[in-house]
């Protein structure tokens, strides 16, 4: 048995799948950045195994786009969740509903 | 053979840590710290994956980029707040998280069928057996070539987006000197350069010093 495009697919939209459970279930918000961190990764799988099954490299290049804007968004996401904490002392993210003080 | 065997051997195992990330195996400590380790197994085994699709470049920069730099920043975060398992302690049931549970999971299920059906990398051609690659795919130096040739545009718009990230976490997460106060003391002379009076000791806001004590504090809980 080889191993095919629809392999990575599915392990890909698997994981996608599981990073989406993780931001709908857990309450935490810095869990809930970990699992949009799963979600990018699933996509970047997907990405870098259509490149490798079509033979460019258009994905990797792609991958790299969606590195960057991950690393942008954990700085800016984590400032947030560091302010959040400091202003209710928690990270519930159904206690921190409010967009005031 | 092999590359069948690694498959299944990285694929089940970033599966198992991804699910580990958000059900963490040990029920007693549902602490951010066990999601982040969890997350770094599964990127090291997705950067696996991406070493056997020829992805050598990508390969490297998972390690470097989210293994290394976004989750040593989680940690930082994680060490920063002092965070015990006190956000989430119980597990509780709501009706929520079971809307949200049946949802992903629909989702998935729905993703999986759709990927499966042959009709779907039919298009792609080629898509049972991999194309024919040279030595140099994947690797730096073409990448870099279309890094600066075909995607230059977006290449230096990411550049400026990081700025702007950079730039933002910094506001964002600067301790505004007019809300939040390191100590009650600098609260109080705060006030006091501002309005030229001492404090209303009933009115005060509750500052992080004060807080954090959560009763048995240090003395400076001052009758109110």
């Amino acid at each position: 048995m080889t191993i095919g495009l629809e392999h990575y697919l599915i392990l890909s939209a698997v994981l996608f799948s599981i990073g989406a459970l993780g931001v709908l279930v857990r309450r935490n918000a810095l869990v809930v950045f970990m699992c949009v961190e799963l979600m990018l990764n699933a996509v970047n799988l997907t990405f870098v195994a259509f490149s490798r099954f079509r033979g460019d490299l258009d994905g990797h290049v792609m991958a790299f786009f969606v590195m960057a804007v991950a690393a942008a968004e954990a700085a800016v996401g984590l400032a947030i969740i560091l302010a959040l904490f400091r202003s209710r002392k928690t990270l519930n993210v159904d206690e921190a509903d409010l967009m005031r003080h | 053979m092999a590359e069948t065997i690694l498959f299944w051997i990285f694929a089940v195992g970033s599966v198992l840590t991804a699910l580990a990330v958000v059900f963490p195996p040990i029920p007693k400590a549902r602490a951010p710290i066990h999601s982040a380790i969890s997350l770094v197994a599964c990127m090291f085994c997705i950067a696996a994956l991406y070493a056997m699709l020829a992805a050598h470049l990508v390969a490297v920069l998972q390690v470097l980029v989210y293994a290394g730099a976004i989750m040593v920043l989680f940690i930082f975060v994680i060490m920063l707040l002092n965070l015990q398992a006190d956000a989430e302690t119980r597990a509780r049931v709501s009706v929520a998280k079971v809307i949200g549970g049946v949802l992903a999971a629909g989702m998935g299920i729905a993703l999986v069928a759709y990927i499966a059906k042959p009709e779907f990398t039919k298009p792609i051609g080629a898509a049972a057996t991999a194309a024919q690659v040279d030595e140099t795919y994947g690797t730096l130096k073409p990448i870099g070539r279309m890094l600066f040739e075909k995607y230059l545009l977006p290449f230096e718009l990411a550049s400026v987006l990081l700025l702007v990230a950079i730039v933002g976490a910094v506001i964002i997460a600067k301790r505004d000197p007019r809300t939040t106060f390191a100590t009650e003391e600098e609260r109080q002379r705060l006030y006091r350069e501002r309005h030229g009076k001492k404090p209303m000791p009933g009115s005060r806001r509750r500052t992080p010093a004060t807080a954090n004590d959560g009763g048995h504090g240090h003395g400076h809980e001052e009758g109110a």
